[in-house]
């Protein structure tokens, strides 16, 4: 098991090199030079505009480029003071060692902290949509194999097609005006309520000085961003369920256990719903994947201050490094939750070969 | 298996007289059978060919109800649905609602279908490559095809697409180069499968190339999970379109599409719900059409499952 494991994590390796292959490719895609991006003036002398580009490194070849990113540039000699002569030790340390260079916007901030710092609300949205959704997939998806073919299935089918085809913006939208407009301005009629929004249309904590309070104090704020978010999840979870559910009650020793006369409770639910799990871990990395993908939308309606927020922002002030450090942290993760899968799988499925 | 049963019993003395020669269906047939008794895909169906016909018939509507997508009219604006001379209503700036619904559902399944199309060749060519030759070719194809897909697809696209400000051309190209992924994975291990069978030795035995052999007989016996794959796909894409143009990446306004519509009507909603509502009804509508027919398709394609 230790070996999967560490194999798992060694096969990890090329992966996130040819992550930052097509990340750096993609910035160096990008019409228009930096140059003419940092010196707007069009009286600029060429051989000012040179010294620029030798400055910021964008007239080497792809692959020092590249390299220095990665691993920084302490190892070679550097033209420090810009007189066309290679002088210095450079003292960029590249992004292997931590150095995303500095956020534009953020002046002198490090992209990882300023990441750092939001990670945590991410990861915290993301936990409760992955438990709302794979606990209330699963219980859906079973009970609609249990009754298959009935009323409560067919409702179910239509239900989890219906569940990922609505835009989770649009959803988060509804629920904001629902929440927000609707529903209070409709209690009030009725002289319930003041008027005021039922639930946090956004944000993560009220907005006090020192930080967000202890989760517990905050679980309304979660409600509606995790359960615009856990929709899709849910429907998604009670496809995959119901499938699997459907294939196990087929085995043998599903037979064997109505054979011998285990009250038909059991059999579902300590039998059947056991095994059908298994297959379900395969589902868990894209799931996690796509949630981390899914984040820059939910976080950008609900103003929740995570990673995906941060990348949107970073997107609009053009901040670079912030976008590169944000797209790299992510999909870490992304590969950290495809390898947890991975494992998982295996430790649930003893035929999987290590 | 129906056939065959019904050949044995013909074949007992006292059911002779009832035999009947009955040629057993093709698949396409028996798929045809199949959906032409499932209603729900045939509701999807029937759907997705009127939102199609609206989308096309958009000129054709307009200049029948006098309407048009860019005419401004300031005086006129937040008109409520069915404000005379605007059934829909009209938008922050006067240009009518109905109209640009149309125009908007032109792009968007426009771009659906191009980047679904676009992507599918891609996807199949790559696939039947990878999985016809093997080895190394295989290898580095899957590699780069896991590179890729480990990156959170969303954050890449709109990386992509906020640097590039893409026209519906240029947006179609991006989709379709980060969409290609599924398909080929899908291809490469069928082809893997069938590259083994009988009729391929056959076909390499009467001297066919390799070419030969990857589109006219491997690929071809993909055909209906190709079509299955499809179907989801244009419901994602559309689901993936709307969001970019939600987080203000996708196409630019003044050209409608339902997704910008949305995110246009956003700051409007407390003046005007129905311009957030309408946009986003379409396109959950049309999403859950083309995924309740790949469900239908798959299913009915499914050799399994007894009829």
């Amino acid at each position: 098991m230790q070996e999967y494991i560490l194999r798992r994590l060694l096969q990890a390796i090329p992966t996130l090199f040819g992550i930052t292959i097509i990340v750096y490719a993609i910035m160096l895609l990008v019409p228009g030079d930096p140059v003419s991006l940092l010196a707007f003036d069009p009286k600029i002398r060429q051989d000012e505009r040179e010294r620029l580009a030798r400055q910021l490194g964008v007239s080497d070849p792809f692959y020092i480029q590249y390299l220095r990113w990665l691993i920084g540039d302490d190892w070679m000699m550097v033209d420090s003071n810009l007189d066309g002569e290679l002088d210095a030790w450079g003292d960029n340390y590249g992004i292997l060692r931590g150095d995303f260079g500095t956020s534009f916007k953020f002046r002198g901030s490090n992209p990882l902290e300023l990441i750092g710092e939001r990670l945590g609300a991410t990861i915290e949205l993301n936990t409760f949509v992955l438990l709302l959704g794979t606990s209330g997939g699963l219980m859906i998806g079973v009970l609609a194999a249990v009754y298959r073919g009935r009323m409560f299935d067919r409702a179910t089918r239509m239900f989890a097609v219906l569940g990922i085809s609505i835009p989770t913006f649009w959803l988060g939208f509804m629920l904001i005006i629902l929440f927000g407009i609707v529903l209070p301005r409709f209690l009030e009629g009725y002289g319930v309520g003041s008027g005021r929004p039922i639930l946090p249309m956004g944000g993560r904590c009220p907005p006090v000085r020192g930080g967000c309070p202890p989760i517990y104090e905050r679980l309304h704020y979660l409600i509606l961003p995790v359960s615009a978010s856990a929709l899709g999840g849910i429907a998604g979870w009670s496809r995959f369920m119901r499938a699997t559910m459907l294939d196990t009650i087929n085995s043998d020793f599903m037979r064997t256990a109505f054979a011998k006369g285990l009250p038909a409770r059991s059999v579902w639910y300590r039998h059947g719903f056991r095994n059908a799990i298994a297959p379900l871990t395969v589902f868990l990395g894209p799931a996690i994947l796509g949630l981390i993908g899914g984040s820059v939308i939910i976080e950008r309606i609900f103003t929740w201050p995570g990673v995906g927020l941060l990348l949107y922002d970073a997107l609009l002030s053009r901040d670079h490094p912030v976008i590169m450090a944000s797209v790299v942290i992510g999909s870490v993760l992304a590969i950290g939750g495809l390898i947890l899968s991975d494992i998982l799988h295996a430790i649930f499925d003893p035929r999987i070969r290590y | 298996m129906k056939a065959k049963s019904r050949n044995i019993r013909a074949l007992a003395p006292e059911n002779r007289e009832e035999y009947e020669f009955t040629p057993s269906l093709t698949m396409w047939q028996r798929a045809l059978k199949r959906i032409s008794r499932d209603r729900p895909t045939l509701g999807a169906i029937v759907t997705l060919l009127i939102l199609a016909a609206f989308s096309i018939l958009a000129p054709v509507i307009s200049d029948a109800l006098q309407i048009d997508p860019n005419t401004q009219d300031l005086r006129n604006n937040y008109a409520e649905l069915f404000a005379i001379g605007h059934p829909l209503g009209t938008d922050e700036l006067g240009r009518d609602h109905l109209s640009r619904l149309l125009y908007g559902g032109q792009i968007s399944l426009g771009i659906a279908f191009a980047a679904a199309f676009l992507s599918l060749g891609i996807g199949v060519a790559v696939g039947a490559f990878a999985g016809f030759y093997g080895g190394i070719a295989d290898d580095s194809i899957i590699w780069f095809v896991t590179t890729l897909t480990s990156i959170p697809s969303l954050f890449l696209l709109i990386l992509i697409s906020a640097l590039l400000s893409p026209r519906p051309t240029t947006l179609v190209i991006i989709l379709s180069i980060l969409g290609w992924t599924g398909t080929t994975r899908l291809v490469r291990s069928e082809a893997y499968a069938i590259r083994e069978q009988e009729f391929v030795i056959a076909a390499r035995a009467l001297g066919a190339s390799n070419l030969r052999i990857m589109f006219l007989h491997i690929v071809p016996n993909m055909f209906s999970l190709l079509i299955v794959d499809l179907s989801f796909s244009l419901g994602s894409l559309i689901l993936t379109e709307s969001a970019l143009s939600f987080l203000g990446f996708g196409i630019r306004a003044p050209t409608p599409t339902w997704g910008n519509m949305l995110n246009g009507g956003l700051d409007y909603a407390r003046r005007a719900p129905h311009l957030v509502f309408l946009p986003g009804l379409l396109i959950t509508l049309t999403v859950f059409c083309f995924f309740l027919l790949g469900d239908g398709l798959r299913d009915a394609f499914d050799p399994k499952i007894a009829d």
